[in-house]
């Protein structure tokens, strides 16, 4: 009995030590970009361990001097709120047609799920060309023509994990709020809504993320810097002859920890999210 | 049902129409308020302020002298900003002025979305006189319209760390220093622990001293014939051409992390007195006054012995074109506006603007201007006072299309590199012209 | 809920999402296909040329090395993710202290924007002043450091451990969702039969989240064919386009050397590509589920 508690203390020692292995070594990128972006750009082309003789944040000055954040991030949000509420109401919609409801013919339903799911593997650069075009065609621009693009490359992840979850809650559901005489519209507001909580949350995360992250679209359509989101922000610092290294370092920082926080802030929903919503994908 | 599909069509018109909203209440701003016209600019840079300084005070001075217009700039960095025009252009919505990249903007023209701007030059007879010939024929199409106009002057060459060359004991560049000198060079530097040339092959287009070198093997004699078909890349001054790269790469002359340095980090070699000397340009020299001040020297590059052509080449030819849009000519108050912008642009005032942020404009008016606390932008000016030596018509690469400057590029850093042999690198270029 | 499955029903809630999804997405899908039989700049009218475009393919050298070092990248991130990800899921899969804090910041690299994680990793792979490379030189070991990036080797296994490292945390939550959905019972029941840790792994673990781990394997080669920015950062696809993947590549073709019509048709390939490996990766793991 003792020695199998001791070889049992034994293996919980070398996980811990395992676990912090990992998480420091997945850590060190980020610990290593702390130290960067304190540095000059000089100290970090010629003296690249070295550790800066004083704790310097002119870089984080710079970057607050040539980019407007409280815009940057306002601009963000417009996008990130205007896309959600989008495309969480028609994905959701659509994904309850493709998980619950019955089909005459269920061939026809599962080609319109595969059909929806291709998406996954476009990249986005194929698109750029093409999206212009249409939105200069049905006349959208600027942040109006960010949205739609934006729900379309979600429908496809989307879909993927709503379809999942919603399969995975029993039927029995259905059947008792039918007998209880509730109509589709408080089927799904009243009851599955709320059931589907967590995989709403992971939704939003990732979205919230993607579009936060953003580049190849929003670089392309976005004409006034005014509307600029935050991923542009380090194009400021590059000219055609000259490049701010530290500051696009020093920026990417104060991009990152907000994104730490929101994530932070949300992630014990992701697990759960994930649970069902990617088990029957 | 039909009410219902009815409600949803127009909460999402309602939508878009609130986004769309702002741009059109713009509009009529702009007819409203009088008189005071709006033009854009469209530029390579993202932060102009910062980066294209001497371009953000001639707008404001420009601003200042003409309270009735306003000029709306709107910037990306230069990748996403050609991307950008060429997509604004199968909407028509180009800026009314724009940098364009030179290989790009031809092909802008023939589409027939360029202003030509012969009639500008005819109106404001002056600033034609004070743009030399080369300037305004980088930007004319066979028919003779002058579809651009170049935004600044291109000026390229190497710059040297005079300090380090006295530490190795060597002479200085001059003018006509050849090549076997400069293999000199790159001995004694690698004996000293010196890296001779910063270079950075990530940025595949900053080889700006070779594109010199090229012309003194005949590149505007050939090109020619060659872009006819008549004649190839792979041609024997070319090849013995290539062949100096070769040696050149083998002789260890750049850096031994050339292929993963950009041209800013080649940049911050030279800076930091790693390497003695630096391919570049004019842009650099305000950086270089900051930092090494009167250490910099300046070199139009080796001469060849082995070459037929002409060895007294320069480099100060028209960068990228500023293009004016179509739709300009179409709306009188604008085209006006724009004029005087560009009047104002190459007007002489803009020069002194232009020669005091150490930039060389396009225009070639006498100004006075005191240099003596740019030492660096000194020694370029002072090697552009070579008389004898030839600016040739253009940057050898601006006269090709995308395709085949990319290669061009490629095989020069591939054989410096070691990556091709000069026969390869300019095969390769040969096959890329023969599927345009 | 037959009941309420009425046609109209269906038709309206499916709409909104097939309508964004056939005019943002498949549409310019079609268009960019269409484009691919033409010459076209990117300005002015494109040029119908048939089937040159492909034709040229098959000739270009530096196309067949960037779809070499695409699957190279495929297979190293494939195989390394799956069971790296698969075996940090089960480590964090006991109940230990700091799991939940662990669990966040082995995550927290996939919220990033891929192009802070490009310019983060150039500082650490750089050859000259690189992190890798500044260590190795103040132990001692000058003789053992490599060109990480920008040599003509190195690059794609670099790509690779980057994707991975960005990665891990992502898939191995996706794993432990799976984790969480294995009944107690049935893990004590291996138990009670004397399975040692790897035989639980082996026959209970892993037929009991098969799919599970086909999601994972969906999203990981999905994701493998549009990595862009990383490489982009690194080396750009260079020195002389050794370092090349399709996506490089044919953006490169698109959008620097103005050939819309020739890039178009790497981009076609490779999205069909992509599509075959999904589907024979589905096809494969639908049989053994059988």
């Amino acid at each position: 009995m003792i020695v199998n508690k001791i070889s049992r203390n034994r293996r919980k020692i070398s996980l811990y030590i395992l676990l912090s292995f990992v998480t420091f070594l997945v850590m060190l990128p980020f610990l290593w970009m702390l130290l960067l972006s304190i540095k000059t750009n000089s100290e970090i082309f010629r003296m690249p361990l070295s550790i800066p003789d004083r704790l310097s944040f002119d870089n984080f000055r710079r970057a607050l001097n040539t980019l407007d954040f409280l815009q940057l991030y306002k601009n963000t949000f417009l996008i990130v709120i205007m896309t959600m509420a989008i495309e969480l109401t028609i994905t959701f919609l659509s994904s309850f047609v493709l998980a619950r409801m019955v089909f005459e013919n269920p061939k026809i339903k599962s080609m319109i799920y595969g059909f929806l799911i291709i998406g996954l593997t476009i990249s986005p650069f194929i698109l750029l060309f093409p999206v212009y075009k249409i939105n200069t065609i049905i006349g959208l621009k600027e942040q109006a023509g960010l949205i739609f693009p934006y729900v379309a490359s979600s429908i496809s992840f989307n879909t993927l994990l709503f379809v999942g979850y919603m399969k995975s809650l029993p039927s029995e559901i259905d059947e008792a709020a039918v007998i209880d005489g509730c109509s589709l519209r408080q089927l799904i507001l009243q009851v599955i809504v709320p059931m589907s909580k967590p995989v709403i949350a992971t939704v939003v995360i990732f979205n919230v993320l993607y579009i936060w992250n953003e580049f190849p679209f929003a670089s392309i359509i976005l004409q006034d810097s005014t509307n600029y989101t935050l991923s542009l922000g380090a194009s400021f610092f590059k000219g055609k002859y000259n490049i701010d290294y530290a500051g696009i370092i020093a920026s990417s920082v104060m991009m990152i920890i907000p994104q730490l926080l929101f994530y932070g802030l949300f992630q014990k929903n992701i697990v759960d999210g994930m649970t069902a919503g990617a088990i029957k994908g | 049902m039909k009410k219902r599909i009815l409600a949803i069509i127009s909460a999402t018109t309602m939508v878009v129409s609130m986004l769309t909203g702002c741009s059109e209440s713009q509009k009529e701003d702009y007819a409203s308020e009088n008189k005071k016209v709006a033009i854009t600019l469209g530029m390579h840079v993202a932060n102009v302020e910062e980066q294209e300084p001497v371009t953000a005070d001639i707008i404001k001075a420009f601003e200042a002298a003409n309270p009735d217009i306003v000029v709306e700039v709107k910037g990306n960095d230069k990748d996403e900003h050609v991307k950008k025009m060429k997509m604004a252009a199968q909407a028509d919505e180009l800026p009314d002025i724009f940098w364009m990249d030179a290989s790009v903007a031809p092909e802008l023209n023939e589409a027939g979305l360029l202003l030509d701007l012969n009639g500008f030059l005819k109106e404001y007879s002056e600033i034609g006189d004070a743009l030399a010939d080369n300037m305004k024929e980088a930007s004319q199409a066979e028919d003779g319209a002058q579809y651009g106009l170049p935004y600044q002057s291109l000026v390229t060459g190497i710059w040297y760390n005079k300090a380090l060359f006295e530490k190795c004991g060597l002479e200085l560049p001059v003018n006509g220093t050849t090549f076997e000198e400069l293999e000199n060079m790159v001995k004694v530097f690698n004996e000293n622990g010196i890296t001779p040339i910063a270079q950075g092959a990530k940025d595949t287009y900053s080889i700006w001293a070779f594109l010199i070198a090229i012309e003194r093997y005949g590149y505007f004699d050939k090109i020619d014939t060659i872009l006819a078909g008549n004649e190839k890349f792979n041609n024997t001054e070319f090849l013995k051409f290539f062949e100096k790269l070769q040696i050149l790469g083998r002789d260890g002359a750049f850096p031994s992390n050339a292929a993963t340095m950009t041209y800013f980090q080649a940049k911050e070699a030279f800076l930091a007195e790693k390497t003695a000397m630096f391919d570049s340009g004019m842009w650099d020299a305000g950086e270089l006054d900051k930092t090494m001040g009167v250490n910099t020297g300046f070199w139009w590059g080796p001469t060849f012995s082995d070459s037929d052509s002409p060895q007294t080449v320069k480099m100060k030819v028209s960068s990228a074109p500023l293009c004016v849009s179509k739709a300009v000519g179409e709306d009188k108050i604008k085209q006006e506006a724009v004029y005087k912008f560009l009047a104002f642009y190459y007007g002489e005032e803009a020069a002194k603007i232009s020669y005091e942020g150490s930039i060389i404009p396009s225009t070639n008016y006498q100004v006075e201007v005191d240099l003596s606390e740019k030492p660096a932008f000194a020694a370029i000016v002072e090697a552009l006072n070579a008389e004898t030596w030839i600016s040739p018509k253009a940057q050898p690469d601006l006269v090709l299309k995308e395709a085949v400057q990319a290669q061009l590029y490629d095989s020069i850093y591939g054989t410096m590199l070691g990556n091709y042999t000069p026969e390869e690198a300019l095969d390769k270029i040969d096959i890329v012209l023969d599927q345009q | 809920m037959y009941w309420l499955s009425k046609k109209r029903y269906i038709v309206l809630m499916l709409i909104p999402t097939l309508l964004i999804y056939i005019v943002y997405m498949i549409a310019p899908i079609i268009v960019a296909v269409g484009y691919s039989f033409t010459k076209y700049s990117g300005i002015g009218n494109a040029k119908f040329i048939g089937l040159n475009n492909y034709i040229r393919l098959l000739g270009d050298s530096t196309f067949m090395l960037s779809l070499k070092n695409t699957m190279v990248i495929f297979v190293v991130i494939f195989i390394f993710l799956m069971v790296g990800a698969f075996s940090v899921a089960l480590l964090l899969n006991n109940k230990l202290k700091f799991n939940g804090t662990a669990k966040a910041l082995i995550f927290s690299p996939a919220i990033i924007a891929p192009i802070i994680v490009g310019i983060i990793w150039v500082f650490i792979l750089d050859p000259e002043v690189g992190l890798i490379n500044s260590i190795m030189n103040e132990i001692g070991l000058e003789k053992h450091t490599q060109l990480w990036i920008g040599g003509d080797k190195l690059t794609p296994y670099c790509v690779a451990f980057i994707y991975l490292w960005q990665q891990l945390g992502y898939v191995a939550t996706i794993f432990i969702a799976g984790l969480k959905m294995i009944p107690e019972e049935v893990m004590e029941a291996a138990k009670v039969d004397g399975a040692n840790a790897w035989q639980k792994v082996r026959y209970v673990t892993i037929p009991m989240i098969r799919s599970t781990i086909s999601t994972a394997a969906i999203l990981i080669i999905t994701g493998t064919f549009k990595i862009f920015e990383v490489v982009q950062q690194l080396t750009n696809g260079g020195p002389n386009h050794v370092s090349e993947t399709l996506v490089t590549y044919s953006y490169a073709t698109t959008f620097s050397n103005g050939e819309y019509g020739y890039g178009m048709s790497m981009a076609t390939i490779t999205f069909i590509i992509s599509l075959m490996i999904t589907a024979i990766y589905s096809f494969f793991a639908r049989e053994k589920v059988e």
